[in-house]
């Protein structure tokens, strides 16, 4: 018998293990908890990011896909492999159009890949973590690409991969649910028979990952977990080579990877591919994990460490650039032909970095001090050079662009930050790639736009941008029946449906197309004569050749305005004489322009040119001002002294002409 | 339930039914249809002649009658079924009613005809391609049979080409319509030129240290085993503003002569003055037609913008030259036309198999018409050297490219007509008075189908049969076949 003193203390102790256990539960069921959250609150604030702070990004990857409701582009969906999730994926891409629902629908599909891969290979506790990694792998897949935007040739990648990776959890959570062999097998087969023109080599890697489910399972007996291996890898291997013969589209050593994304550039290729390819990859590797491993409850650190490595992951991966993004923006407002927010998308930028610069140039300077040679100043310079805010030529051309269009390129151009710095990016993309349809567009160089608008869509596919520019192209050189062409398929839109029918009405032969914009502003522009041209990809030189030629016989004061403005802009002291000349006798100008007055007053002093112009005692002053800061701070090198002098001039053109030197022009 | 579905399949039938409408008011014109179909001289054995109803009503319908059958169709897209096309086209014409009903009111548009003629080659071969300048990434040479909508690709470019290694294809041509003896150029990535002989694959290279380019235009020899090629240095560039966007010239071109038999290559003609070009031979292949530019400028690093620069002023005239199969041997050329005095340019001569005729076609200046909006096919009779802009034939927009049919009665040639930038294939009838019935794009299963499709088909040819290797053959012998060199070999004169 049990005294009752050491009954009660066996139930003290008793008491005490089940409350430890019932602690330790409670902890557990607490951290589960957590951790069954976490996904859907990181989900959560990706779509947010998406939303509200990359929806330029996904605009643009919306611009270049296209998704008609149209039999025609149904069938020409399934000319490769994959056909089905290629279609699929622009059916959904389009909603990118609104970044806050694309940007749901994709993150809503992220989670569903998610919960399917808990479910399709049972993962508890800690190997649930392992789901993350299909998603995590395709959220570095379409957030890696930067630049790679503009030469990806799939359209559809941003929501077929993920889709791709949704079908290969399926065939898993199936075999799962079949308990005859027979039936998995056949499951199996026909998944990869019936899969692979439908879903590519998703379907391959989703036959695989429930051939291993087999594989790994010990209950099944040995020879039929063989015969499964086997079967999946012949039909595999097989299956693209009989059915080699019904498509013409495609390398036979492609087949295999088929459905993901490729690039026009080859150097992108690997790049691109591997976080999707490694998405695919870890499926398999989850299929693989013996059951033993998934059921291995381990402590909370481990999981919340791996969550925390996920989104370190994503970070690190995730590109992240300036210059690009403010480009994009800009992409979106010129598309728009909203010319003010142009300006003052660039401008925001340029003021966002005021505070870096000073921070940088104050670093810079103390680091200079204690230099004593030439290579160790030459080193400091070349180290601080990025550290200063600089934009990239296409966010010079596009802030160019919106000014000529508002009429304030005279006046505002040179007081803004330039510079040429180069893209973040693997390879240069060429500029009229990236923007060329725009500024042909725009400055009225219609068969260059064409010939861009024709380029990206050979190259990487008709898309919705291309489909605009080429009808309002159309319509300005008076080529109805080819507007209709492409307006037709817009009408096959859901996001440019609207605006095609409206563009429709200016064919309809009542309207003036140069009283209505775009294109009053446009056809002026296009008073040049005919002239055999190649731009071999590098729109800025092509735009300075066009407008620093012999001024045409029939010139608009407009051309004048901006032949004057690309004088300007190449630092030309006989060519800003002579443009000067034409737009004065052109333009009514009461007032000179701010940047035409500064130019001038510093040729003058340079080149006597006997060209007398009444210039604002406030322009006096400030070419006073900078012949004084000259004398009492002697330039060093230009990259030494441009931050000091900008801090003062850099508004005026006297800075613009000695301080942007030898820029790079693509 | 069967009371129920009887009444139910009763009351389809019965809304299918398409009679022609007992009251209407007459419309004293014919509908406007694309493609235009109206009073049209079509093939016996072409593929139905589907069209749209162009014009807006809430209903539409058409009844297409002959002495050999009848039919009404529903809908603004009128798809004729073959069985019942095949039972119209017995009889020498068809006549098209179109009636369309707007607010509970029908109308009759004055009906149409569609004449039926002599039978055509069943097959054709064309290239598929985007108006593009540079970038040529999506390349095929299709072949289609007339007699119904069935297309295949012979070859495309994306079955070798990689990533970085583009692969153009282009110049697909046949001996004497049939398809054992064929070519075509891949060029860069593993090219060649790809000739079946005999239906045996070859792939050659036929430049050659004295020649300026390997094979480009080619012409087969009718009766030996000998083809005509043109070489050239072919450049582009794009006009800034002008309509006509692009420009392409050579820098230099000869004539050359691939011996297929003894595997050798010898010049035909090569004068550094002259841009000799678009061989084409006479039906018994003793007399070589080409055109030809005469041009004079330095051979330096300037000589290519001196080209575009002076380009308008490239003007191509036609010449032939007495040939001997038998010998090999060339007479002297001879000028045949001389359009450049009166500032225009010709090209692509082509013969008809009774060798009466020549057609070509003819621009301002230049030799590659496609690009040229003013572009039009004019006819030369040999017999008689009588030069007509045929009737009817060519639009505001480019005619280019043509090909006549095995027996002469019908050719087919490309034409930028219907938008100014997509090439469309387009048929014409050639009476026996050299007459050429009106044009008509060649029929679609979906008659939209020419204004949604946005490539442009080229350098239409007419087979009498089908080419039987294999586009995964042809693919598989380019990917592993290295061109093998063609030794040259000297020219003989008389």
């Amino acid at each position: 018998m049990l005294s009752l003193g050491r009954f009660n203390t066996h139930a003290r102790a008793l008491y005490f293990d089940y409350m430890t256990t019932v602690n330790i539960k409670r902890r557990v069921f607490q951290s589960d908890n957590l951790f069954r959250l976490l996904p859907y609150i990181l989900s959560a604030i990706l779509w947010s990011v998406l939303a509200f702070s990359e929806h330029y990004y996904l605009k643009v990857i919306e611009d270049r896909s296209l998704f008609l409701f149209d039999i025609q582009f149904v069938m020409e969906s399934f000319k490769v492999p994959g056909g089905f999730l290629g279609l699929t994926g622009s059916f959904l891409t389009q909603f990118l159009h609104l970044p806050w629902l694309g940007s749901l629908f994709w993150v809503i599909l992220l989670l569903v890949i998610y919960q399917l891969t808990v479910r399709a290979f049972n993962l508890s506790g800690w190997s649930m973590s392992l789901a993350v990694l299909p998603p995590v792998l395709l959220i570095i897949g379409n957030m890696s690409l930067g630049y790679g935007v503009f030469i990806m040739r799939a359209q559809d990648y941003f929501f077929a991969t993920a889709l791709g990776c949704l079908s290969a959890v399926i065939p898993p959570l199936a075999v799962n649910r079949i308990s005859s062999f027979s039936g998995k097998l056949l499951l199996i087969a026909l998944w990869t028979a019936i899969g692979f023109p439908l879903l590519g080599t998703f379907a391959f890697t989703g036959s695989l990952s429930a051939a291993i489910l087999i594989f790994c399972n010990r209950e099944i007996p040995a020879q039929r977990r063989l015969i499964t291996a086997a079967t999946t890898i012949a039909l595999i291997v097989l299956v693209p080579l009989l059915t080699y013969g019904l498509w013409t589209s495609y390398r036979m050593t492609d087949s295999w990877r088929m459905g993901l994304p490729s690039v026009s550039e080859e150097s992108w290729t690997r790049a691109v591919t591997a976080p999707y390819q490694l998405a695919l990859i870890s499926i398999l590797v989850i299929s693989a994990l013996p059951h033993r491993f998934k059921d291995k409850d381990t402590s909370p650190v481990f999981r919340a460490v791996f969550f925390i490595i996920s989104v370190a992951a994503v970070w690190l991966f995730w590109f992240r650039n300036e210059n690009f993004r403010t480009e994009l923006a800009m992409y979106d407002a010129i598309d728009r032909m909203d010319w003010e927010q142009v300006t003052a998308i660039y401008r925001k930028t340029e003021k966002s970095h005021a505070r870096s610069d000073a921070k940088a140039y104050a670093s810079r300077t103390a680091k200079l001090s204690e230099a004593t040679d030439k290579d160790a100043i030459e080193a400091i310079l070349d180290k601080y050079d990025k550290h200063f805010f600089e934009p990239t030529r296409t966010m010079v051309l596009y802030r160019d662009l919106a000014l000529v269009k508002t009429d304030k390129a005279l006046d505002e151009a040179f007081s803004m930050k330039d510079g040429s710095r180069l893209q973040k990016s693997r390879t240069q993309i060429p500029m009229a790639l990236q923007s060329g349809k725009q500024l042909y567009f725009h400055y009225g160089l219609t068969n260059l736009c064409y010939r861009w608008c024709f380029e990206d869509a050979v190259e990487h596919g008709w898309n919705a941008g291309t489909l605009r520019y080429m009808s309002m192209l159309s319509i300005l050189t008076g080529e109805r029946n080819l507007a209709i062409k492409y307006l037709n398929r817009l009408d096959k839109t859901i996001f440019y449906r609207k605006w095609s029918r409206q563009c429709r009405t200016l064919l309809d032969g009542t309207h003036d197309i140069s009283k209505i914009a775009p294109y009053d502003r446009i056809l002026p522009l296009m008073c040049f004569e005919d002239n055999m041209t190649n731009d071999m990809a590098k729109s800025e030189s092509q735009l300075i050749r066009h407008f620093t030629r012999p001024r045409p016989a029939g010139a608009t004061p407009q051309f004048d305005m901006v032949a004057l403005f690309w004088a300007m802009r190449i630092q030309s002291i006989d060519g800003f004489w002579e443009r000067l000349y034409y737009y004065l006798n052109s333009n009514q100008v009461k007032t000179l322009p701010r940047s035409i007055q500064e130019a001038a007053i510093l040729y003058n002093s340079l080149e006597r040119h006997g060209v007398e112009l009444s210039y604002s005692k406030e322009i006096s002053d400030s070419y006073d001002r900078f012949r004084k800061y000259v004398e009492s701070h002697p330039v060093r090198t230009i990259r030494e002294s441009a931050y000091p002098y900008s801090r003062q001039f850099g508004k005026t053109f006297f800075y613009y002409y000695y301080f942007i030197r030898d820029l790079q022009t693509y | 339930m069967r009371k129920i579905a009887i009444s139910a399949l009763i009351l389809i039938l019965t809304a299918c039914s398409s009679k022609a409408p007992s009251a209407f008011t007459k419309v004293d014109k014919v509908p406007t249809v694309f493609p235009d179909y109206t009073n049209i001289t079509v093939p016996c054995n072409i593929a139905p002649m589907n069209f749209l109803i162009d014009q807006e009503a809430d209903r539409y319908l058409t009844v297409l009658e002959s002495e050999s059958g009848k039919v009404s169709i529903k809908g603004k897209k009128v798809c004729i079924p073959r069985s019942k096309w095949q039972a119209l086209t017995r009889s020498p014409q068809i006549t098209v009613s179109v009636y369309t009903r707007n607010k509970g009111q029908w109308s009759a548009y004055s009906p149409f005809s569609i004449n039926v003629s002599d039978e055509i080659d069943p097959f054709i071969s064309y290239r598929i391609i985007m108006p593009s300048v540079e970038c040529y990434e999506r390349l095929s040479i299709n072949e289609r049979d007339l007699t119904s909508f069935s297309e295949k690709v012979i070859y495309s470019n994306e079955m070798v080409q990689v990533t970085d290694k583009g692969q153009c294809i282009n110049c697909h041509h046949y001996r004497n319509y049939g398809t054992d003896n064929m070519q075509f150029h891949a060029r860069q990535y593993m090219g060649g030129t790809i000739m079946s002989v005999d239906g045996q694959l070859r792939k050659i290279n036929l430049k050659t240290d004295s020649t300026i380019s390997a094979g480009v235009y080619p012409a087969w020899h009718p009766t030996h085993d000998y083809i005509a090629y043109s070489t050239n240095k072919t450049h582009q560039s794009i006009h800034s503003i002008d309509p006509n966007r692009m420009e392409v010239a050579d820098e230099e071109s000869d004539l050359i002569l691939y011996d297929i038999r003894n595997n050798s290559v010898s010049v035909i003609e090569n004068d550094s003055a002259e841009f000799e070009c678009f061989p084409a031979w006479s039906p018994d292949g003793r007399m070589l037609y080409y055109v030809s530019a005469h041009y004079i400028a330095p051979f330096d690093s300037k000589r290519k913008e001196q080209i575009f620069l002076d380009s308008r002023e490239i003007r191509y005239d036609l010449y032939c030259k007495p040939f001997d199969p038998d010998t090999r041997t060339w007479g002297k050329p001879v000028l045949l036309f001389e359009p450049s005095e009166s500032e225009r340019s010709a090209t692509l001569p082509r013969v008809s198999p009774d060798g009466k005729l020549l057609m070509f076609s003819m621009a301002p200046y230049g030799v590659f018409h496609i690009w040229h909006r003013e572009s039009d096919l004019w006819v030369l009779n040999l017999e008689d050297g009588s030069i007509w802009k045929p009737e009817g034939l060519n639009s505001p927009e480019v005619e280019s490219y043509h090909s006549w049919s095995s027996d002469g009665k019908w050719v087919i040639f490309s034409t930028r007509r219907e938008d100014g930038a997509y090439t469309r294939l387009y048929l014409t009838h050639r009476d026996e008075n050299d007459r050429f019935s009106k044009p008509f794009a060649i029929p679609q299963k979906d008659p939209s189908f020419n204004r949604e499709f946005m490539y442009s088909f080229n350098i239409p040819e007419f087979m009498k049969e089908p080419v039987r290797v294999s586009a995964r053959v042809l693919a598989s012998f380019i990917r592993s076949t290295e061109a093998s060199p063609v030794p040259y070999s000297q020219k003989r004169e008389e």
